[in-house]
């Protein structure tokens, strides 16, 4: 008994410290045109084109994407922050341009559901085994 | 002429699927005629609606432009592989090829579903045959492929050109094999409902039907997957879009069956939620099929849609629901006895399996309406993406990938053993091990979520090698020599718990550690993309069948070594003036380098390359989930009750 406690102390130590510092790995230096396409894709990947169906604006090559994706470069160029301009973006086209709907009243639902089914679950099962 | 003959074709198949229903029910004849006539109807409507496929595929051959399908979706120049299977590229051709499909699985219900008493087998042949009824009407009088046009126009319009390609010979029917399959799994069911003693071996019957559409239902999606990974050239695999959640929601609820009928083979419990899953399977396969077909959710794989056809397909889809939900209601039993519940059984495992995954279908299913509740509601849009799934799903699978390996290792009647506890102990420690290796030799930025992931992928696929390892470890011939027929089903399981370790090992890999450039290339320039250089060598043309393609050379080198040319084109039909663009992928042990090219222009080019490690570990886990569960029909056990299924 004392050993298998042993080793799953053991264990969990490993996988604790190896779960945690794994983020800590190198980082890449990149030259700015990397960067700058980088982040252009960062966060064209987040918008929808609104002209297409099902396509964000990364992916697609319609003349709204592209006056989006010009928009972005310029900004960025003049040094603006990526999540300003997505908020720019946002105020100017509203919730649907967004690929992920934001947390608000109107979404509340949606985003709660999936977790409240998942607790139930575990309610249900804990219920079940007290029994 | 071929229109002609196309329409009678139809409604003869029309016809004798009403003489069988009528057989069916008619009380008057008695028994064995009864039988006769009805399978003898059966076969009709399969002959005849096989006729009109061949002759529809006739029609795509010669390009008989007066049919208005043919003439839609085909041209002359089109090479001729395409003109057969192009058949099914379209909405008209392609239903077709759904009725085929639902007139073959009667086909295989009538003639090598022997063994199944003659009562159940009647009402099954009756289900089956009303929905290849209402297709047909559903086919007739808003898709008809044979519908006739004058004068006939000198060539067709051409087919889609994102269609044509490999992908579509086989994606289409392997994904509808799967879906029309699974009616097959309903027509049983409900048959067996309204025959109100149920005998042992009812799971048996279905069993075989599910396991075969599961089969044809992984494949297909794992093909297609990969169709839009290197056709639609952004290099996604999975994209979170109503077509493919339509038919992910089916294969998530057969993967539940599956399961569920283990469960009641061997403990004889929840036979209604069993009944229940098979409804349900094929109702979603219905509903997908009416979304994506109706034009009510918006796809980038949707190639035709009309309102009024989403209208009868809502029409059909209602009927067969509430049909068998009243049926179904009608024969609820009570499981009045109440069992005691204990966690540590397999069947208890299979029940958290069960709710897991239904927990899935509906968030899938409710994210994907929410918008057009929401917008129904209250007139506010939203978007809900890739990401919100990813977010919502993660849990899920997390649990799942935990709990996964540990329920075969359990037993449907005791508690813990001491062998599973032990083999469970030593997956443990060899996941650990092995995680650190990956850690040492890829040494990699990788945050703890996607850590957390692929240990859990790198576990399930430990468990399932380990449970694979005979039972006594100083008996080791002669329990390797039980590795045979006997074993091969739980060989199969395994095989296919593995691959889903496989499967979400590739998927968490490629999308933590990928890397993407897009940039501007010179002649002559070298990028850097991971481990890899790759040079632009300029472009050159090349002229196929109907199209011409502008191909884009490239040299892919690893430490100064050339590895390949990769030759992402950019292809030009002539006869739509489409531009598609085509990906290169050159293969490196598991990884992928994908370079597509966006615009092209004298003296530079714009390019996107990605480095995309562990990406095969999708589809080879896909297919090995296939093949596992291949191994696990061809050789299922025979016995009921058996604690080592």
């Amino acid at each position: 008994m004392y050993k298998k406690n042993n080793f799953n102390k053991i264990s969990f130590i490993i996988l604790f410290f190896l779960v945690f510092f794994a983020p800590l790995a190198h980082s890449v230096s990149e030259n700015s045109e990397d960067s700058l396409s980088k982040n252009i894709m960062e966060i064209t990947v987040e918008l929808k084109c609104l002209e297409c169906e099902g396509q964000n604006v990364y992916e697609s090559n319609s003349n709204f994407s592209q006056s989006i994706k010009a928009y972005i470069r310029n900004e960025l160029t003049k040094g603006r922050g990526s999540k300003d301009i997505i908020d720019d973006l946002h105020q100017k086209y509203g919730d649907e341009i967004l690929m992920t709907p934001p947390v608000q009243t109107n979404t509340y639902v949606l985003w709660i559901l999936p977790f409240f089914l998942l607790s139930l679950g575990f309610v249900i099962l804990l219920f079940k085994l007290k029994k | 002429m071929i229109a002609f003959t196309g329409n009678i074709l139809l409604l003869f198949a029309l016809l004798s699927s009403i003489a069988t229903l009528l057989f069916a029910k008619i009380p008057a004849i008695d028994g064995h005629k009864k039988y006769k006539f009805v399978c003898l109807f059966g076969i009709f409507q399969f002959l005849f609606i096989l006729f009109s496929y061949f002759l529809l595929t006739y029609g795509f051959i010669i390009s008989d432009f007066s049919l208005v399908t043919v003439w839609q979706n085909s041209e002359i120049q089109k090479p001729l592989i395409y003109k057969i299977t192009g058949v099914w590229g379209n909405h008209e051709g392609s239903m077709l090829l759904w009725l085929l499909i639902l007139s073959v699985c009667l086909f295989f219900i009538i003639n090598f579903d022997k063994k199944i008493p003659k009562s159940v087998q009647l009402n099954t042949i009756a289900i089956q045959t009303s929905i290849i009824f209402a297709f047909l009407l559903f086919i007739l009088f808003t898709s008809n492929p044979f519908a006739l046009q004058l004068p006939i126009p000198i060539d067709g319009v051409g087919l889609n050109t994102l269609l044509q390609d490999p992908g579509l010979i086989i994606h289409p029917p392997l994904l509808y094999i799967g879906y029309v399959g699974y009616s097959v799994v309903f027509s049983y069911s409900v048959a067996i409902m309204l025959e109100n003693k149920l005998t042992e071996n009812w799971a048996r019957w279905i069993e075989k039907w599910a396991y075969i559409s599961w089969i044809a239902l992984t494949l297909g999606i794992c093909i297609g997957s990969w169709w839009a990974y290197y056709e639609l050239g952004w290099g996604g695999w999975w994209f979170w879009d109503p077509v493919e959640n339509a038919s992910l929601l089916p294969w998530i609820t057969g993967t539940a069956l599956l399961h569920s009928l283990l469960n009641y083979k061997s403990t004889g419990q929840h036979r209604d939620w069993t009944l229940l899953l098979s409804i349900l399977t094929f109702s979603l396969s219905l509903i997908g099929t009416f979304l994506v077909r109706s034009g009510i959710l918006t796809s980038v794989h949707s190639f035709a849609s009309d309102p009024q056809r989403g209208l009868w397909i809502l029409i059909i889809l209602s009927l067969f629901i509430f049909f068998s939900l009243f049926i179904f209601l009608r024969n609820l039993q009570k499981e009045s006895e109440k069992k005691d519940f204990f966690f540590l059984r397999r069947g208890t495992f299979i029940l958290i399996n069960n709710y897991l995954l239904m927990v899935s279908v509906v968030v899938i299913f409710f994210g994907m309406m929410y918008p057009l509740l929401l917008e129904a509601i209250t007139g506010d849009r939203i978007t809900v993406g890739p990401k919100y799934f990813n977010i919502v799903i993660a849990p899920l699978v997390i649990l799942i990938a935990i709990l996964m390996p540990i329920g075969p290792n359990l037993s449907w009647k005791d508690n813990w053993t001491q062998l599973a506890v032990k083999r469970l102990m030593i997956s443990f420690v060899l996941t650990i091990f092995l995680i650190i290796a990956m850690q040492i030799v890829i040494y990699e930025n990788a945050d703890a979520f996607h850590l957390l992931l692929i240990s859990l992928a790198i576990w399930i696929f430990i468990v399932s090698i380990v449970d694979l390892l005979p039972r006594d470890l100083s008996n080791f011939r002669i329990e390797f020599s039980e590795l045979k027929r006997k074993n091969l089903p739980i060989i199969g399981s395994r095989i296919t718990h593995m691959a889903f370790g496989i499967m979400i090992f590739g998927i968490i890999y490629a999308s933590a550690y990928s890397e993407n450039k897009d940039i501007k290339m010179n002649l002559g320039d070298i990028i850097q993309i991971d481990r890899f250089e790759l040079q632009y060598d300029g472009f050159g043309t090349h002229i196929g069948e109907n199209y011409d393609d502008l191909k884009i050379n490239f040299t892919l080198l690893k430490d100064d070594k050339k590895i390949a040319n990769m030759t992402p084109a950019k292809r030009f039909f002539r006869k739509s003036g489409d531009i598609t663009t085509e990906a290169s992928i050159q293969k490196y042990y598991f990884d992928h380098v994908y370079v597509t090219v966006g615009e092209v222009q004298e003296k530079f080019i714009y390019a996107s390359v990605s480095y995309k490690p562990f990406v095969r570990f999708i589809w080879l886990g896909g297919f090995l989930m296939a093949f596992g569960v291949l191994l696990k029909t061809l050789f299922r056990s025979k016995i009921f009750g058996t604690t080592n299924v």
